[in-house]
């Protein structure tokens, strides 16, 4: 019995080891995925605990009563710890964030400050000669660009703010700007400089622990109303799902990525295992007549097949697993330069038992079913070469008749002869297709049309943001008419709901914005009107009525839809200008401007800094943020995307080889009976590969056509994990046949050169053997 | 008159393994062929018949010597341009059955056929002749390879043997794998060939085979050992069974 494995092993070792490659990559990519799946989230929570974050912190415009606050806060059911922090807050401009400026909400910390509950350690630091240094989150350090020892810069109200950067740290609750908000933290003589500044609001921030066994969400709302009771209102009210569901947004898009690459390897190689032993049991029916008649039984003929398959799947995966940790700590440092975090993946057994267990049962069931048919094979019968279930074969396109060269024709009839490897490759072409298209896509809408990209994971993407004060905001509107620039009233603010406090895009028309996403119902046009985000979309129906206070107004909305929020976790909302008006009496006097596609943005963001000086409070190039975020978006979706489309490609060469092997063995006799006749062996190569691509073809063209279907489905589900329900992805009919005419190409490329064995066949082989 | 020259192999050596284990098959080998003849070729098992053959008709590379087949010297030649030369000049007809077995018998010959003509019509009306000549039924034309005797696919492979017009058609024990009907129907298609003057060179261990050829040569150690001239086959000459079995005696058969 193992010397039948062994020979079956030896046998067909080149393919063997093909299934083994393909098994590997599955493994690598798998448990590159389950990895980063169980221990992102996990390593999240460990350094949480860790520095003892607190699960819920309110930032507040500084009161004289902070202590009473403090303690009223403390006395609420299920609080175990607070704790205060000072901080000065101020929406500024970031200066050289990846070689350009990006508006952020920054709290400004003390770094010598003591500190009991969220704390912060210390990743990387560097003596600095400047006094008023900076600690950086790892964030801004990573994505950034901004290195210790090098200046960090900022602009608010035309002023700049300059610091050094003396160090690195890592933080769990303002590491990232997925929450819209980021910390710095600065020496006291930098902290102290800019409290005396009126740019900068001193805040306070309320940092909450709950007991273990309490309700979060309770405590969270019994805060929130406590707030609300106060008329306090908040700039921030973040709480550590929120916080963690911002920070793990990419990895876990990422993860689901690989996911679902691995698996649909996964199905192409159950394919090819199925497909080689169907194909061995016909090859080999006479040697399988003699083994049964001198008295092998069924079983130990079948397990003779399916054993080498879980052997090499076994091999293949252990060594795809043990170098899935090469690759692990590589993709999550990428990672970390978006969760702002980083952590030292460690051996997963949970991974590697999930990786080897799911793939060597599918690959066990499915050679098991493939190999059945050696069940039915009697052995006289199949001594004679006869299988009683194959149907006798039909002479396809008869050469007397059919129209096209013979040469033509000959290829169709080689075509048309095996209908399992027929189905394999066009099996293996759609899903290869699946993955192309969908990361050619991808690689399309980030890099050659980035807006669809930008515009699905982010909000609203102005050319220019400008903030007003009451006395000057209408006749800046006026001017900016004048200048014929198209500007729309567009703020946010921080308002409370029944269960903690959310940002409220707050805006006098809707229409008029470019990318505000309402994926279900519509946005409000109404002063009684919101619509809300994702993450209300299970508990409020559209109709629903939803309530909102502001500093001791509360107003209630009926919800007509749902928004679009990918860095809130969904949790947004928007009002219309008259709709704010009910909660506060002072509107925001902010304003989104919209340029034509060729004006010169930063010409006139320079205008509006000088000439229009007095009717504004700041300006910021939004374009410029816009900029950025392509950048950070596109390098790291241009890195996954380009490394599953070289694996890709690998995986076909890998697939070809087998079955063009298998189709090389079966056909040697022919191959040598066509060279007897004359056939060159160039002719042949070009007759085998030939037969090949009318279904490598078929399969491309047809996955490439439907992938305007299934795409935009796979496109919503991957990307409707982190929030992006609805994209505006692109997906052009003529990128997608491109890609199918490639994918086809490269097969025939791969075809020519995996055929050459053909010329070391002999007609005088036939009769040696 | 003299008979022209169709194939020439002059010190032909052949060796089989390397050291220990080497064979020479023959070390200097001489022989010509000639047209219009059906020669065969006699010897013991082992005696490089086939390889003979094989080497004749460039689907087996002599370690040394030259062959000169239709005026051109193909021992020089890489293996495509040997199937090139084979196209127009050889045909095979094997001891097994070596029909494409997912073609009929009609698809088999046009294969072959293709290689010379781009004319279909012509390749399947000269394909229809000959399988008329070899008594093989239109509706058995269309059959699978797998689905007739083992007659009808030897005829129709000396069909496709003979549908380029070969300057010469090879066959390697035809008869090996028949029964005896089966056997005389075979070689009447050989007779037949061979008195429209196409050229065969046929290996055969089989004294009814070699009695339809005009020519037997009988090689033992590596050489030419006898060279017996039968003259025109005909069925009815029983001299020539004689002549045959005298030959066959005098080689040691």
């Amino acid at each position: 019995m193992g010397s039948l494995i062994l020979h079956n092993l030896k046998k067909a070792k080149g393919q063997f080891l093909s299934f083994a490659v393909v098994m590997l990559i599955t493994a690598v990519i798998l448990n590159t995925a389950l990895v980063l799946l169980f221990q992102t989230g996990e390593a999240y929570d460990s350094l949480f605990d860790e520095l003892n974050t607190s699960d819920f912190s309110v930032t507040v415009p500084s009161l004289l009563s902070s202590d009473e606050l403090l303690h009223e806060i403390s006395e609420i059911d299920g609080v175990s710890k607070t704790n205060t922090h000072e901080a000065l807050f101020a929406s500024a401009a970031l200066q050289d964030f990846q070689d350009s400026e990006f508006t952020m909400n920054t709290y400004f910390y003390r770094m010598g400050d003591e500190r009991e509950l969220t704390k912060h350690t210390v990743a990387e630091q560097t003596e600095t000669a400047d006094k008023r240094n900076a600690y950086i989150p790892l964030y801004l350090s990573e994505l950034g660009g901004y290195k210790t020892g090098e200046s960090i810069r900022y602009m608010l109200d035309g002023k700049e703010y300059a610091f050094t950067v003396s160090g690195v740290i890592s933080e769990m609750q303002y590491g990232n700007y997925g929450t819209g908000f980021i910390g710095m933290y600065l020496s006291d003589e930098a902290y102290d400089a800019l409290k005396e500044d009126e740019n900068f609001t001193s805040v306070t921030e309320y940092l909450i622990k709950a007991e273990e066994n309490v309700k979060l969400s309770e405590v969270k709302t019994a805060v929130s109303r406590l707030l609300k009771d106060k008329n306090v209102s908040t700039i921030s009210f973040l709480d550590r799902e929120t916080t963690k569901g911002s920070r793990t947004m990419v990895s876990n898009t990422i993860v689901l990525f690989l996911a679902v690459f691995a698996l649909l390897v996964l199905i192409v190689s159950i394919f090819l295992a199925r497909f080689k032993i169907k194909n061995t049991i016909d090859e080999e029916i006479n040697e399988m007549g003699v083994l049964k008649g001198i008295g092998y039984t069924s079983r130990m003929l079948m397990l003779s097949q399916v054993v080498p398959y879980i052997l090499v799947c076994g091999i293949g995966l252990f060594v795809g697993i043990a170098l899935s940790y090469a690759l692990i700590p590589v993709v999550a440092n990428v990672l970390a330069i978006q969760s702002g975090f980083s952590y030292a993946p460690v051996f997963d057994i949970s991974a590697a038992c999930i990786t080897i267990i799911s793939v060597l049962t599918a690959v066990f069931v499915f050679t098991v079913l493939a190999s059945k048919k050696i069940k039915r094979l009697e052995p006289i019968n199949a001594i004679r070469g006869i299988d009683p279930l194959k149907p006798v074969g039909r002479n396809h396109f008869p050469l007397d008749t059919s129209s096209g060269t013979v040469g033509f024709n000959l290829i169709l009839k080689q075509a048309s002869v095996s209908a399992g490897r027929n189905i394999l490759l066009f099996a293996v072409t759609f899903v290869m297709m699946i993955l192309l298209t969908f990361t050619g896509v991808l690689l399309y809408n980030v890099n050659i049309c980035p807006d669809n990209f930008l515009t699905t994971l982010s909000e609203e993407l102005p050319d220019i943001r400008v903030q007003s004060d009451g006395e000057h905001f209408e006749e800046l509107k006026t001017i900016l008419e004048k200048e014929n620039v198209r500007a729309v009233s567009y703020g946010i603010s921080m308002v409370e709901y029944s269960d903690g406090s959310i940002p409220a895009i707050v805006c006098e028309d809707f229409s008029a914005l470019e990318n505000n996403i309402a994926y279900r119902g519509r946005h409000p046009e109404t002063a009684d009107e919101i619509a809300v985000g994702n993450a209300f979309a299970a508990d409020y129906e559209i109709g629903d009525t939803f309530t909102l206070t502001r500093s001791g107004s509360k107003y209630t909305y009926t919800v007509t839809g749902y928004i679009q929020s990918v860095n809130n976790n969904g949790l947004i909302a928007e009002i219309t200008d008259e709709g704010y008006a009910n909660l506060s009496d002072i509107p925001l006097y902010s304003l989104n401007l919209y340029m034509d596609e060729n004006a010169d943005i930063p010409s006139f963001v320079n205008k509006l800094d000088h000439d229009y000086d007095e009717y504004t409070v700041s300006v910021s190039n939004a374009s410029k943020e816009t900029e950025s975020m392509q950048r950070m978006y596109s390098s790291l979706i241009t890195i996954v995307a380009t490394s599953l489309f070289i694996i890709t490609v690998l995986i076909i060469l890998l697939i070809l080889y087998v079955i063009l092997r298998s189709m090389i063995t079966s056909l040697k006799t022919d191959f040598g009976i066509y060279k007897a006749m004359g056939f060159t062996s160039r002719q042949l190569i070009i007759q085998t590969v030939g037969s090949i691509t009318p279904v490598v073809l078929l399969g491309a063209f047809l996955s490439s056509v439907l992938g305007v279907v299934y795409l935009p489905a796979m496109f919503n589900g991957i990307f409707g994990v982190i929030g992006a329900i609805k994209n505006n992805f692109e997906i052009p009919l003529y990128l997608l046949l491109i890609m199918a005419v490639i994918l086809t190409a490269v097969n025939v490329m791969i075809g020519v050169i995996l055929c050459r064995p053909i010329k070391r066949i002999t007609a005088y082989s036939l009769i040696k053997e | 008159m003299e008979k022209e020259i169709i194939i020439s192999a002059r010190h032909l050596k052949k060796v089989f393994g390397s050291g220990d284990s080497e064979q020479v098959v023959y070390s200097d080998f001489n022989i010509d062929i000639y047209k219009g003849d059906f020669t065969v070729i006699m010897g013991a098992s082992g005696a490089g018949k086939s390889t003979l053959m094989y080497s004749l008709s460039g689907m087996d590379t002599p370690d040394a010597g030259t062959i000169t087949f239709c005026n051109t010297e193909i021992t020089g030649m890489n293996s495509d341009e040997l199937a090139v030369f084979r196209r127009k000049n050889c045909g095979f007809v094997f001891q097994q059955i070596y029909l494409i077995d997912k073609m009929n018998l009609l698809d088999n010959v046009i294969a072959a056929g293709s290689l010379t003509s781009r004319n279909n019509a012509d390749i399947v009306e000269r394909a229809n002749r000959l399988f008329d000549m070899v008594n093989i039924p239109a509706a058995t034309r269309k059959k699978l390879p797998s689905l007739i005797s083992g007659g009808e696919a030897q005829r129709a492979d000396i069909v496709r043997a003979a549908i380029n017009r070969p300057s010469a058609i090879f066959a390697d024990e035809p008869t090996g794998a028949l029964n005896s009907n089966n056997s005389d129907a075979v070689l009447d298609v050989f007779s037949m060939l061979g008195a429209t003057g196409q050229s065969i060179i046929m290996v055969t261990h089989d004294k009814k085979s070699a009695l339809r050829g005009n020519r037997v040569v009988y090689i033992k150690d590596g050489t030419i050992y006898g060279d017996c001239d039968l003259g025109t086959y005909s069925a009815d000459d029983t001299k020539r069974t004689k002549r045959l079995e005298d030959f066959l005696k005098e080689m040691g058969w």
